[in-house]
């Protein structure tokens, strides 16, 4: 039943992240960031690369679904109302997925366990 | 005041230092006893660098690096950590701690908040009034923490949070937690207490949680016991151990499995079984029914769907659509639509459509039925 809940390293059904999965996981880290989210800080969050980090998130602004703020110190970005939404239909929908697809149920208890240990 | 710098691969030995400190990259700084090293004044790393023993400043800079304390690290103000990691084999202590890559902290970490771009490790406690961290917060022992916002996910031991945000998922030992949690992915927890709301976006596994406030989930769930004070509203199915006590209502989409439920206001499923007694003071509503060893509405309750168990007893000025039991009880000035039961009893006043029992039918006064009872070897079979 439980599929991973891990979004910013694995996809919904457990292998490579999506674009969707990947655009969820900037849009979380995002927004514990409160609107003063720089795109250094977003990509450590997110565990990919500035630039990477950079393009997608133009395209969330595109989309409405994040605000790039210019400011003195930079470009920052925040989540907009149709970000959160995307982010609630998101998580939504990966729970059908893990209910539906079996193999992903499976990958993700496989996935159980104590957190690795950071040392 | 006389500042010391350490050249880039350079080693120096030190006990007080009076005035700042600059650390080159690759440098070590070698602690010259137990006390460690004391700068009065601010320190700052340029890169990789080491420091073997208790390290003590006024204010903490690292650019650009990696830098490891043997010892206890402890800062009168802030640490800040451009494009860094920092770990501390000790504890920390300091203002406010903001690091863009990874912080770990094998001993107890304290301050008054915490702000990590990457991944924060506590190793045996995190005492601070908010926690905010891009992508992980791992922390065993006890986390002690006013608000805790993470984007990806938070693997806590035993917490007392004020507050709890997560973006994707939480395995959460055990927890008090005064006010929201909110889990956007999903989690899994051990015993969850909180004051205020538990809103979970995706599934969610525990042991027990009691919450003050109101219980939403997105998702499946599954665990022990859950105490609600307010409402429970599951968007998918709701499959527990033990029981569900609730103060408000409690809505399932899918289908409710428990021993048993008591619950003050309405039950709405799709299905409800369960193993033991269900108590419901309001409306009960499902599409498949309602079957439990026992069941006992209140007065004036409204059971739409079909209720189904042992023992049947509906309060007085209610109104069900079925009954199938053992034994029937119906209140008086009822309004029941089909008792299917061995033992029937009917309060005055009460309006039944149909009636089939097998052994006994007991009615009061001024009962009216729309066909005549029927007495019959075997009780019917309930709906499937």
């Amino acid at each position: 039943m439980f599929a991973d809940i891990d979004p910013p390293r694995q996809g919904a059904t457990g292998g490579r992240r999506s674009p969707i999965d990947i655009f969820a996981s900037i849009l979380e880290v995002t927004k514990r960031y409160g609107g003063e989210g720089r795109v250094t800080r977003i990509s450590y969050g997110a565990g990919m690369p500035v630039d990477r980090v950079r393009t997608c998130l133009r395209r969330l602004s595109d989309l409405g679904l994040a605000r790039a703020t210019r400011g003195e110190e930079g470009t920052t970005y925040a989540i907009t109302a149709r970000g959160q939404e995307f982010l609630d239909t998101y998580w939504r929908m990966r729970s059908f997925v893990g209910l539906l697809d079996p193999s992903s149920e499976r990958r993700g208890r496989t996935r159980e366990g104590p957190p690795p240990d950071p040392r | 005041m006389s500042d010391v710098t350490v050249p880039r691969g350079g080693r120096i030995r030190a006990g007080t230092i009076p005035g700042d400190l600059v650390v080159e990259r690759g440098a070590t700084v070698d602690a010259e006893g137990p006390a460690g090293v004391n700068v009065s004044g601010n320190a700052e790393f340029r890169g990789n660098a080491v420091v073997n023993g208790p390290f003590q400043c006024a204010r903490l800079a690292l650019r650009d690096g990696s830098v490891r304390v043997s010892g206890n690290l402890a800062v009168g103000g802030d640490i800040e950590g451009r494009k860094s990691k920092l770990d501390v084999a000790g504890n920390l202590v300091a203002r406010h701690v903001d690091v863009d890559r990874e912080l770990t902290v094998r001993g107890t970490a304290r301050g008054s908040a915490f702000e990590v771009g990457g991944f924060f490790h506590g190793g045996s406690g995190v005492e601070a009034d908010s926690v905010q961290v891009g992508a992980t917060f791992d922390a065993l022992g006890k986390t002690r923490v006013g608000r805790v916002s993470v984007g990806g996910r938070a693997n806590l031991d035993a917490c007392e949070l004020g507050e709890l945000d997560v973006g994707g998922g939480a395995l959460l030992s055990e927890g008090v937690v005064g006010g929201l949690i909110n889990l956007g992915g999903g989690g899994k927890g051990g015993s969850l207490r909180a004051g205020g709301r538990l809103r979970v976006g995706g599934d969610l596994e525990f042991e027990e949680i009691a919450v003050g406030g109101t219980v939403d989930l997105a998702g499946n769930a599954s665990g022990d016991r859950l105490e609600v004070g307010g409402s429970v509203r599951v968007q998918g199915f709701l499959r527990l151990q033990d029981q569900i006590r609730a103060g408000g209502s409690v809505s399932v989409s899918a289908e409710l499995a428990a021993r048993s439920v008591e619950i003050g206001g309405s039950l709405e499923a799709r299905r409800a079984e369960l193993r033991e007694k269900a108590e419901v003071g309001g409306r009960v509503i499902t599409e498949a029914g309602l079957r439990a060893s026992s069941i006992e509405l209140g007065r004036h309750a409204i059971a739409r769907g079909a209720l189904i168990a042992d023992r049947v007893e509906i309060g007085g000025r209610s109104n069900a659509e079925g009954i199938f039991a053992g034994i029937a009880i119906v209140g008086s000035h009822c309004r029941v639509g089909r008792i299917v039961a061995d033992e029937v009893e009917v309060g005055s006043g009460s309006e039944v459509g149909q009636v089939q029992y097998v052994r006994t039918l007991k009615l009061g006064r001024k009962v009216s039925m729309a066909q005549p009872a029927v007495k019959v070897e075997r009780r019917p079979a309930p709906p499937p």
